[in-house]
């Protein structure tokens, strides 16, 4: 059979991927590591259904996610169902079906993929594995130094040194934009030309719609203030509403105590990022690295999600793209390491499995040899209870297997 | 000091954009006649990377350079997915529909009107806008032909003189927009790397106004 008719028997379509050994094994470390991180912190297990009812769902997804999700008739009802696009809308969803209690603190993590269309030949995927945490019930400012503060310490147990939390509050904006008194279509024409950061585009806008120059320029200047502390000092100036500087404060104590913790030295202060502001109600915030040109993951606090569920309570979350992080560590020489070897005993199949069964013990990986495992440096020989290493032109010397290299840790578990 | 690439068109816009970059000292003289090089690299490990025109927002998007320069003409078949913070002034152009002389778009006989252009999401945003139904049809240069041979009834293009639509027996309907070109900077570049691009950023804009007001912009 030709070369051209097997790739169309293995075809996959595009922005999906295949993961063998060497690559699901660096995944599977990160999600470990970052598990383990996840639930020392509290954060319990939850697990969505890959795919639910599209117009139950949309009650917390916004337009251009609802639109693409990949979609399929139920044959029971015929409503239509929709693959997970978005992990968090399905845990809002999961508490309000459980009417969870909003007077206490719920604290959800997940990994798991998430599906949705990209244009081709963007350089998309259009299946996305996301680790991340939600939590629901409080909505004080400690809740969101927990979570600020896990994202941190779980990206340095990765082993990311020099990363970015670039973070904002969505209720500035939103307080400012309020404040001009704009039509509905004029206001959504300049978030969006605050997207963009398009300081001409806004000039002209708030012209055209009698704003005064001088204030124009303020908004103006608001896309662009990012950076340290000097950040809010420079946002007062350009406001005087008092959500606005609420907000400012808020997010100014959120950043204080987690210098508090010994986590500062991440926060970039990043008032200008208006996007999604029909979601975020509060903190909201990216995960960058150096040269990377792309966020590793982001979050904020929702706290009008769960009433599209109709049952009101605040949340706050992240979530990582797991194989962008993974992308990170590479650069950064931080990935995960191999595995160690697989030992390979030859000998009686009944003695050969008794001491791969006592090197398992160890912590190390074995099995017992087959017919047509090759040979190589991790061929190990039994003999009733001995164990042989086997040397060139099979000259066996006794081996005490405590003396075997190999970590027998899981991969990434050491570095 | 962070290093910085920079993805530059090549071509006119090239030649326009270099004094604004060199008034702000981002520079390297390979790129006066850059030739068959695409990299020009500073001591100070800044890059320059000379890309077609369409390519320089993907090279931005995808972290290959922190800033571009792209035009409007461009950016607008281009999703959101950049900041573009300063308009450079250099690089004027226009778009507009135009259609063979002694035609008129209200002559169509058919329900929808039939339009080639290189630039599909400008033209149906224009008659989407007019509430004019549009059937496109891509195509990638010489679109003056496609009304002449009843390819199409008219195409939406960009102009600078003018003339290549008279040459042809083109007249121009409308203008959908007049733009000059825009710095387009990465979305973590504007963050990561904050400190290098928030006093470049404003410097350019300063170089870009002082030039249009002693009349070089244009």
């Amino acid at each position: 059979m030709s070369r051209a008719t097997d790739l169309a028997r293995t075809s996959l379509p595009r922005g999906v991927a295949s993961f063998f050994p060497e690559a699901a094994e660096h995944k599977r470390a990160v999600e470990e590591r970052l598990w383990s991180i996840f639930s020392s912190w509290g954060y319990r297990e939850i697990v969505p259904p890959v795919f639910e009812y599209l117009d139950v769902l949309a009650q917390g997804l916004d337009q251009s996610t609802v639109e693409g999700g990949y979609k399929v008739e139920d044959r029971d009802s015929g409503r239509l169902m929709v693959l997970r696009p978005d992990v968090t809308a399905q845990v809002a969803r999961m508490a309000a079906a459980r009417r969870d209690d909003p007077a206490r603190p719920h604290r959800y993590g997940y990994i798991a993929g998430v599906f949705s269309h990209s244009e081709a030949h963007r350089g998309r995927p259009r299946e996305v594995f996301q680790a991340g945490v939600e939590l629901l019930g409080p909505a004080g400012y400690s809740a969101d130094v927990e979570v600020l503060a896990l994202l941190i310490t779980a990206l340095r147990g990765l082993g990311l040194e020099h990363f970015s939390i670039a973070i904002g509050q969505a209720r500035f904006f939103r307080a400012i934009l309020e404040g001009l008194e704009l039509s509905p279509e004029a206001q959504e024409h300049l978030t969006a030309a605050v997207a963009r950061k398009d300081a001409p585009s806004i000039r002209t806008q708030l012209a055209a719609a009698g704003i005064d120059a001088e204030r124009a320029e303020q908004v103006a200047r608001i896309p662009f203030l990012i950076g340290g502390k000097e950040v809010f000092a420079a946002a007062r100036e350009l406001t005087r509403c008092a959500d606005a500087l609420g907000a400012l404060e808020h997010l100014h104590s959120v950043m204080e105590a987690l210098d508090g913790c010994g986590l500062g030295e991440h926060l970039l202060a990043d008032l200008g990022e208006v996007r999604d502001l029909d979601y975020y109600t509060g903190v909201v915030f990216d995960v960058l690295v150096p040269d990377m040109g792309m966020e590793l993951g982001g979050g904020g606090r929702y706290d009008d999600l769960l009433g599209g569920f109709g049952h009101p309570m605040p949340a706050i979350g992240f979530a990582l793209d797991v194989e962008r992080v993974l992308e990170a560590l590479h650069r950064c020489g931080a990935a995960p390491r191999d595995s160690g070897p697989v030992y390979t005993i030859t000998g009686q199949l009944a003695d050969a499995h008794r001491a791969a069964a006592r090197l398992r013990a160890m912590g190390l990986t074995a099995v017992a040899a087959l017919k047509s495992d090759a040979g190589g440096p991790d061929i190990l020989h039994a003999e009733g209870d001995q164990l042989f290493r086997v040397g060139t032109g099979g000259k066996r010397t006794p081996l005490d297997p405590a003396t075997l290299a190999g970590s027998g840790k899981p991969a990434g578990q050491g570095g | 000091m962070t290093a910085i690439t920079i993805a530059l068109s090549k071509g006119k816009l090239l030649e326009e954009t270099l004094p604004l970059f060199r008034a702000v000292g981002l520079y390297h003289e390979g790129l006066d006649d850059p030739g068959r090089r695409l990299l020009f690299e500073n001591p100070d490990g800044d890059r320059f990377l000379v890309v077609r025109a369409a390519d320089v927002p993907a090279y931005v998007e995808h972290g290959g350079a922190d800033l571009g320069v792209a035009g409007r003409d461009v950016l607008a078949e281009y999703p959101d997915a950049l900041y573009e913070p300063v308009d450079l002034g250099v690089g004027y152009c226009r778009m507009a529909v135009a259609t063979r002389q002694g035609f008129s778009l209200d002559d169509r006989p058919g329900t929808r009107l039939r339009v080639a252009t290189k630039y599909p999401a400008v033209a149906e945003a224009h008659f989407l806008s007019k509430g004019v139904t549009v059937e496109i049809i891509k195509l990638y240069g010489s679109m003056e032909l496609a009304p002449l041979v009843g390819m199409a009834d008219c195409i939406v293009d960009l102009v600078s003189t003018g003339r290549t639509l008279k040459e042809n027996g083109l007249v121009e309907l409308e203008t959908i927009w007049e733009s000059t070109a825009r710095l387009v900077v990465n979305r973590a570049s504007m963050k990561v790397k904050h400190a290098r691009l928030a006093p470049l950023l404003e410097a350019l804009q300063q170089a870009a106004q002082a030039a249009l007001k002693s009349g070089k912009g244009r």
